[in-house]
This record gives C-alpha cells, structure tokens and sequence, in this order.
C-alpha cells in the first residue's frame, strides 16, 4: 500500500492507549456471564493494559449490559466506583464499537474528560420473559405497536439479518453481476488470518474456497460460511487525552479521522439500496485525517456478511463502486498480503461475540497501529481503517487510526 | 403462534382498508406531489401535512428477493423456503411482499408482478402479495 510511513503527532487528537479481549468461546466451552461484572471486568483489564488505573478514569461508553435497559453509563460508574464527566450508550449496532470511540475522542478533544473506557462485553440478551416472547422474539425487528415493520415488513416474513442482506447481494448482483467465487476467497484469506491468531474461533481449521462454496445456503445468494459465526467474548478499550497518553506503557494510536452515516432502518426503504451510508461516513474521516485510502496500511472492515465486506470496500473508497469483485479478486488480504484486511480473522475467522458492536475491528486496527499484532502483525504498520456497520448497512462508522509520536 | 399479523395504526388503516377491496391505495403529497411509503401523517421529502390517499394501478415489477432457506423465526417455520421480495409500484414506491405461484429458479430481477390480495394468511387482513403477471 502506501511507502512513506505516516506517523501522527500526538497534539490536539486524542489516541487508544490500551485494549482487552477475551478469547473467542464456543456456546459450549464457557457459561455466560453477568454483563455488568463481566464489563467491570473488561475496563480493568484495558486499563491495566494502557498502564492506567481506576483513578485515571473520567469518562465511560458502554452497551452490552443486560442486567437493565437504560441508565447504562450510571449502572457501570456505580459498580466502577468512579464519578465521571462524560457517560455515552451510542444505539448504533454494529456500529456502536467505532461510534462509543469516536464520540470518546471527541468529547476529549473538547476538554470534557481524558479517559473514556469504551466497554463491550460478550453477552447475548437473557430469554424474554414468557409474556414478552412474541415482542421479543424477533431480534433486532421491532414488532411494537407503532413500529413500522410491525405493520409492513414482519408479517410477510422479512426479519432477522439474512434476508434483508440478501435483498441487498440480489441487487447488487442485478447492478454489476456477481462472483462467489470472489466472496469465496474473502472468506479463505481472513481464515488464513484466524489461523496466524490463537483466540480465534476458528483457529486450527483451514478451509477452502470450494468449502465455502459448498456450504449450506442460507438465504440466497448468501451461503452459511459467508456469515458469522457468534462466539462468546467480550471486548473494551481505553480513550484517553494526549497528556494521559504519554504517560501509557504502549505506542497510542491516535483517531486521527471518524464520520458516521446513518441512512435507514431497513433496506427495503433505503433511498439507494446500493449507496451504504459508509460512503459518506469515509469521506468524513479520510478529509478530517488528511488522508486517502491508499495510505492506509490496512482496513478492518466490519463483516458480519461478505457482501457488506465488498460494498464497505466500495463505499469507503478503496475501488470504485461496482469494482469490487475485480478488488477481491486483484489482492492477497490475509495479514500477510498486500491489502491486508481483517487480520484477527475478522467476525467470519474470530468470531461475532453477543450485541455484535463492531470493537474487535477497533481492537485488531489499534493493535496493527500500536505494533502490537503478534504473529499477524503488519510489517511497519503506521496507519489502519476501521469500519463499523449497524443493522442492515443502516448505520454506519469509520475510523482513521494511526501510530502516534508521543 | 403462526406468523405475525400487521399491528395496524391509525394513520395506516386506509391502505389496509383498500386491501380488503382489492384495491391499493397510496398516499401522495398535495404540496409535491412525493407518494410516500409506508402510511405517514405528512411527507418525508417536503414536509407538508395530510397527504392525500389515492387509488393507484397495483401493478409491479420484482425489485430484489431472497429465499428463506432457514425459517426466518419459529412463527414462521410452518412455510417452506417461502420466496421473500420487494416489489416497486409503477408510482416508485416500493413494498415489502413475498411471492406466491413461482419456483426461485424462475425468479428474475424485473420481472412483471401481478397483485395477490391474499385475506387467508391473517383473518381480518388483506396482505399484498406477489404473482408472476
Ligand atoms: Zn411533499
């Protein structure tokens, strides 16, 4: 990709300075967990990562605690024992990982806090209670009375994720043609990727793209190894000022570039089903960076679905729309290739933990960028791409991190 | 529990209403002329109020479907690989629907769709369903 590294001073901007992860989990390996005690969890190991403690903290951003549904920031601050100048619970899905980071850097950028933990812990939502089960039972469709896919889309069948997203791949393949093939080697270069990193789920199993071919259709065109595979996991990471970061024990990463789009609810009434509310959010961040895509040394992009790997591609601007077939096809995108993407084996190679937020592509840019990678790391990796895609390419976020000069 | 009826509003009882005719009906803005779906008190692309409702030709052509291999959740795993779609109105809009009388290997992009006034899914409900014209 690009030849001149582009290092960022640390003024003015504020950087990631410390991250943790569990280890992706089968359902069956490990039970699950109190989500608050697991968040708790979670910031103090990312604190203890930057080489911050508890008494640093002035700021939280968390989703993924269902022990209640609101009060969120308050509930976490209480059981932390921190008092906090700024408290976040971004509503944006897939998203919500790079929008909690995004909105952290620029509330310090303001002077309003100095370390913002972002937490994500791995939980699925408890079982509805029996009463509840037809209103909740439904995932992320919303049949309350009022909810317009209560009265328009749910009765005929259209819920859940496949389908929607399948919409999307069947007019996509109507505008330009398609190529699983190409979806197909997507899928074999991030496992690549996922067998280079131990927490993987799928670690250990190589595959092929005749294997993903071969795999069970879902909803057509989309095939059971093009989607992701929930694990249990749980993830956070620490915001902080650039005073706070020269004093962490790692390289800071800084968010040298973030925009958000949102352009939806449901595909089925998107202006452009085809036009991804990225393309704008990109824009947004590449400008405020002072950057291109071709500088950048990777891209984590958010794959809950190849498709949404390919229009990503597209909407942010790293091939021209409709040419991304000929992109995927044209690079080696394993950690070790020349377009390096998803180099933690993304959500199709390390797994999807609960509430699906989007922070291990946060995680895996900022340690690319921290040279923190391991056996997958990017060789001289200064600058790193990180998208966030909530419901169905409804809401949508991007990062432009980079290595910083303390 | 089979399937999940419409949870109808206020706002949106002349479209079901016309479905039980056999009619469709849409609104239209009376300040732009934007015909506005799904059902709204006002219109999304000028903001005036109290669109007006109009019967239009329920003729459509196939803008993009999917089969759903898997059952999309358990209210719905009585139908079998139902053929799920969205189909655009000569007026531009576009409604979420599923296909009846057509084999997915048939299914094209396009293609000309007649109007199903189907009132045997949901009792009380008239759902606008899908057939090859
Ligand atoms: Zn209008």
């Amino acid at each position: 990709m690009t030849d001149a590294p582009v290092t960022r001073d640390l003024a003015r901007c504020a950087a990631i300075v410390g991250a943790a992860e569990y280890p992706a989990r089968r359902f069956s390996e490990v039970p699950a967990a109190n989500s608050l005690e697991q968040a708790a969890d979670l910031a103090l190991l990312a604190l203890d990562d930057a080489g911050l403690t508890l008494a640093d903290v002035d700021g939280l951003s968390v989703r993924g605690i269902y022990v209640t549904d609101q009060f969120l920031p308050a509930t976490l601050a209480e059981y932390l024992g921190v008092r906090i100048g700024y408290g976040g619970a971004p509503d944006l899905g897939g998203a919500a990982a790079a929008g909690m980071v995004w909105r952290a850097a620029a509330a310090i950028e303001r002077g309003v806090a100095s370390a913002i933990v972002c937490v994500y812990p791995g939980n699925y939502p408890p079982a509805p209670p029996p009463g509840d089960r037809q209103q909740r039972s439904f995932g992320a469709s919303s049949y309350l009375p009022g909810s317009p896919q209560a009265e328009f889309e749910i009765p005929y069948g259209h819920l859940g994720q496949n389908i929607p997203y399948a919409f999307i791949a069947q007019r996509y393949a109507h505008a330009h043609g398609y190529d699983p093939e190409a979806l197909a080697r997507l899928v074999v270069h991030q496992r690549r990727s996922a067998n280079a990193n131990p927490h993987a789920i799928f670690h250990g199993e190589p595959l092929t793209e005749a294997d993903v071919l071969a795999s069970r259709m879902i909803a057509d065109p989309l095939r059971m190894l093009e989607i992701v595979r929930p694990i249990r996991g749980g993830t956070a990471v620490v915001v902080a000022s650039p005073e706070v970061a020269r004093r962490t024990r790692h390289r800071p990463v800084a968010i040298s570039g973030y925009g958000e789009g949102i352009a939806h609810k449901s595909p089925q009434f998107a202006r452009d089903i085809l036009d991804p509310p990225l393309r704008e959010a990109a824009a947004t961040a590449f400008a405020m960076a002072g950057l291109t895509p071709g500088d950048m040394a990777g891209a984590q992009i958010y794959d809950c679905y190849t498709i949404a790997v390919l229009m990503a591609l597209e909407a942010a601007g790293f091939c021209a729309p409709g040419a991304g077939f000929g992109f995927l096809r044209g690079h080696d995108m394993s950690f070790a290739g020349d377009f390096p993407l998803n180099t933690n084996g993304g959500q199709l190679g390390y797994g999807q933990a609960g509430g699906a937020g989007g922070m291990t592509h946060v995680i895996e840019g900022y340690r690319q960028a921290a040279g923190r990678a391991g056996a997958r790391q990017i060789a001289g990796c200064d600058t790193m791409f990180v998208s966030g895609n909530g419901g169905i390419m409804s809401e949508q976020v991007a990062l432009v991190l980079q290595g910083a000069t303390a | 529990m089979t399937g999940a009826p419409p949870i109808v509003t206020e706002v949106s009882r002349p479209w079901w209403e016309a479905l039980a005719r056999g009619e469709v009906c849409v609104q239209q803005c009376t300040a732009c002329d934007h015909w506005i779906f799904y059902p709204r008190p006002f219109c999304p692309r000028c903001g005036a109020r109290d669109p007006a409702w109009r019967t239009v030709d329920g003729a459509a052509t196939l803008y993009t479907w999917s089969v759903a291999r898997v059952p999309v959740a358990a209210a719905f795993a009585h139908l079998d690989e139902p053929i799920l779609a969205v189909a655009e109105l000569a007026i531009g809009i576009r409604v979420p629907t599923s296909l009846c009388d057509i084999a997915p290997q048939d299914v094209r992009i396009g293609m000309a769709l007649a109007p199903v006034f189907d009132g045997g899914t949901y009792p009380g409900i008239t759902l606008l369903r899908y057939r090859p014209a």
